[in-house]
């Protein structure tokens, strides 16, 4: 358990709300437990009470049916089923009835089933003048009698004091407090001498709450043939389970809008334990990509600033040597320029065109890096001789480095057969990687050239694989991944000049052509890069 | 008529160098790295040295201590030939003994003052 506990890691605002709600669920239980029990005990002796009182109510009808059975029996249909009555007899017998406690309407049914008269509206039990124009218009359209009896606050009515004369000209004072429709119509088709209906009601009875109520069928005495007299009571125990089913309605809904409203301010103070533990989590992420983003920005701005000092450096020692050499070259013809031999002169001025051919490959240099990097590098690819090629490039480097210490040695697998590159970038991959490879071998050592073909098909051949190897003091591991930066020169290249921007043109001058380079160095032990190119 | 050395591994400055001191009169002396110089300093005892900073094998900084640590040739006059702007690097040349710096692209008369202010002699440009 406590593992369990330790393991759950729940805020205080959360444990708050898991406990709220534990609380709030034991109490609406036991609410609703305790409320059904008294509805019960209440329910079951209510009941027993009305069923008593129902049949005090049953005798007492049976007694003062009498009077009522009299009473219709002395008065007759005169025609047309229309009922004739004494009405203040016709109020005093069943007056004691709507008295008795529980008694909502009576119904008098005549031989041809139930004359349901559904008390309708408050005008219906307001004053008789008032209501006579209704009436009469009623009864012209539903030529159908019903008397009705009602009571109001307590105090019965009898609705009377309309004349219907337009009906066979022979009624007497007749009042009918109810809605007749069309269903009620085709009931009411007495024929003369059928026994009349009789409709006592106070309140009219909702319509959702009839079957609610209860309903006491007394039969009719036997002069009154196949009709009855139906007792309205109020079914106690069905008031009290709406009631109870109300209370119950409102419990749940009250228990259900507690729970709700709970589960929402758990959900919501969870959203937002775990929004703020979100964002405390997200800004601690902010603020560790910020510190990083800044060390990178430190870090890069660093390497900038090196790459600034080196181009500096290196701009500056590339330029000045052939500078010196120019100048001093026109300085000496210029002043010496009589007393110097014919051939020294050719050398001075050779001196001069070759300072100025330095300054000039330094410039292409510095233009090849700038539109490399702007993505504007010419790419003219076309058929070149590469044997050819590859001879020009040794000779040439070769002629650079008259005084190398290394041995430059060549072997290429691949017959006099022609490639499509752009011999310009082609070139600047060879020279660089070999001007390097003696440059970098200050002791000297073999510098490999080795160039070759991998196999393929005649519609694709291979592609061509170039690699140029030294002995010389090799790259140390960590300077690898910035070897091909424009710029960067290794650690350990000490006095040995160069500008940092060899590597990089190779690289970009291979990847113009859709190749690959890799390198493999030890320091210490020698270099060797291998240039694929498709 | 003095001895002067000249180590510096640019063939065409080399070159230029030499022609330059012969044409003043001197007998010039040259080697293409720093190794090679401080044999030729040994052997030839100049009377003033032209030295590059940045050369292979041994640099000017390594060549102006193995003068300075040989007895016979502590005293030579050691001027840098140098292709760096950096003053803080001439300085630090200077410190290390070398008796002053010209910077590249040199002026030939600059060398000829310098050849007299330590040779003692002056010729004309």
């Amino acid at each position: 358990m406590s593992r369990l506990l330790a393991s759950w890691r729940g805020s205080p605002l959360q444990v708050l709300n898991g406990l709220l709600l534990a609380v709030w669920l034991v109490a609406a239980t036991s609410w609703v437990l305790i409320e059904y029990r008294r509805f019960d005990s209440q329910a079951s002796g209510r009941v027993e009470q009305q069923r008593r009182q129902a049949l005090a109510v049953l005798e007492r009808a049976g007694e003062e049916l009498s009077a009522i059975t009299q009473l219709l029996r002395g008065n007759r249909l005169v025609a047309d089923g229309l009922l004739v009555a004494d009405h203040n007899k016709l109020l005093d017998a069943t007056t004691p009835l709507l008295q008795l406690p529980h008694v909502q309407w009576l119904t008098v049914y005549d031989a041809s089933g139930r004359i349901a008269v559904q008390p309708h509206k408050a005008a219906v039990f307001g004053q008789t003048d008032t209501l006579a124009p209704w009436l009469q218009g009623t009864l012209a359209l539903q030529k159908a009698p019903a008397v009705t009896v009602a009571r109001l606050d307590g105090r019965p009515y009898l609705l009377h004091g309309a004349r219907v004369d337009d009906l066979n000209g022979t009624i007497g004072h007749v009042a009918v407090g109810a809605r007749l429709d069309e269903r009620f119509v085709a009931k009411l088709s007495l024929a003369a001498g059928t026994p009349v209906a009789l409709t006592l009601a106070d309140t009219p009875p909702p319509a959702g709450e009839a079957a609610e109520r209860s309903r006491v069928a007394v039969p009719l005495p036997p002069d009154l043939a196949a009709g009855g007299l139906q007792v309205h009571l109020v079914n106690p125990l069905g008031e009290a389970r709406a009631a109870w089913r109300r209370n119950l309605a409102l419990g749940l809904a009250v228990f259900m809008a507690a729970g709700f409203f709970m589960l929402a301010v758990a959900a919501i103070s969870s959203r937002a334990l775990a929004r703020s533990q979100r964002s405390l989590v997200e800004s601690r992420d902010q603020a560790d990509a910020a510190r990083l983003a800044m060390a990178e920005a430190l870090a890069r701005q660093n390497e900038l600033s090196a790459l600034r000092s080196r181009f500096v450096a290196m701009t500056s020692h590339e330029f000045r040597t052939p500078l010196a050499t120019i100048l001093s070259s026109a300085q000496l013809l210029k002043h010496y320029g009589e007393r110097l031999a014919p051939d020294e002169k050719t050398e001075v001025l050779t001196s001069i065109e070759g300072g100025v051919e330095r300054m000039s490959r330094m410039l292409e240099k510095v233009l090849h890096i700038s539109r490399a990097e702007a993505r504007m590098l010419d790419f003219e690819p076309r058929r070149i001789d590469l044997m050819a090629l590859c001879r020009t490039v040794v000779q040439e480097v070769r002629r650079q480095w008259p005084e190398t210490a290394c041995t430059v040695q060549t072997r290429f697998d691949f017959g006099p057969e022609e490639g499509v590159f752009d011999e310009k970038l082609l070139r600047h991959v060879l020279e660089n990687l070999l001007a390097n490879a003696i440059k970098y071998s200050p002791a000297g050592g073999m510098v490999r050239l080795e160039a070759g073909r991998e196999p393929g098909t005649p519609e694709r051949p291979g592609a061509m694989v170039f690699s140029v190897s030294d002995q010389g003091i090799g790259i140390p591991p960590d300077e690898l991944p910035h070897l091909f930066d424009p710029f960067h020169r290794a650690s350990n290249v000490g006095d040995i000049p160069g500008t940092g921007l060899g590597l990089s043109i190779v690289k970009n001058s291979v990847e113009r052509h859709g190749g690959s380079i890799a390198v493999e160095s030890a320091p210490g032990q020698g270099t060797r890069f291998t240039v694929r190119l498709p | 008529m003095a001895t002067i050395l000249v180590i510096e591994d640019e063939a065409g400055i080399r070159d230029n160098l030499i022609r330059f001191l012969r044409l003043e009169g001197h007998e010039p002396v040259a080697a293409p790295d720093g190794l090679a110089g401080v044999e030729m300093a040994r052997q030839h005892r100049p009377a003033l040295v032209f030295c590059d900073l940045m050369m292979p094998r041994m640099s000017g900084f390594e060549v102006l201590k193995a003068l300075r640590a040989d007895p016979a040739l502590a005293a030579v006059p050691l001027i840098f030939l140098s292709a760096s702007a950096e003053p803080e690097k001439l300085d630090a040349g200077l410190a290390l003994g070398a008796t002053g710096y010209v910077t590249k692209p040199f002026d030939l008369g600059e060398l000829r003052q310098l050849l007299a202010r330590h040779l003692g002699a002056a010729g004309t440009v």
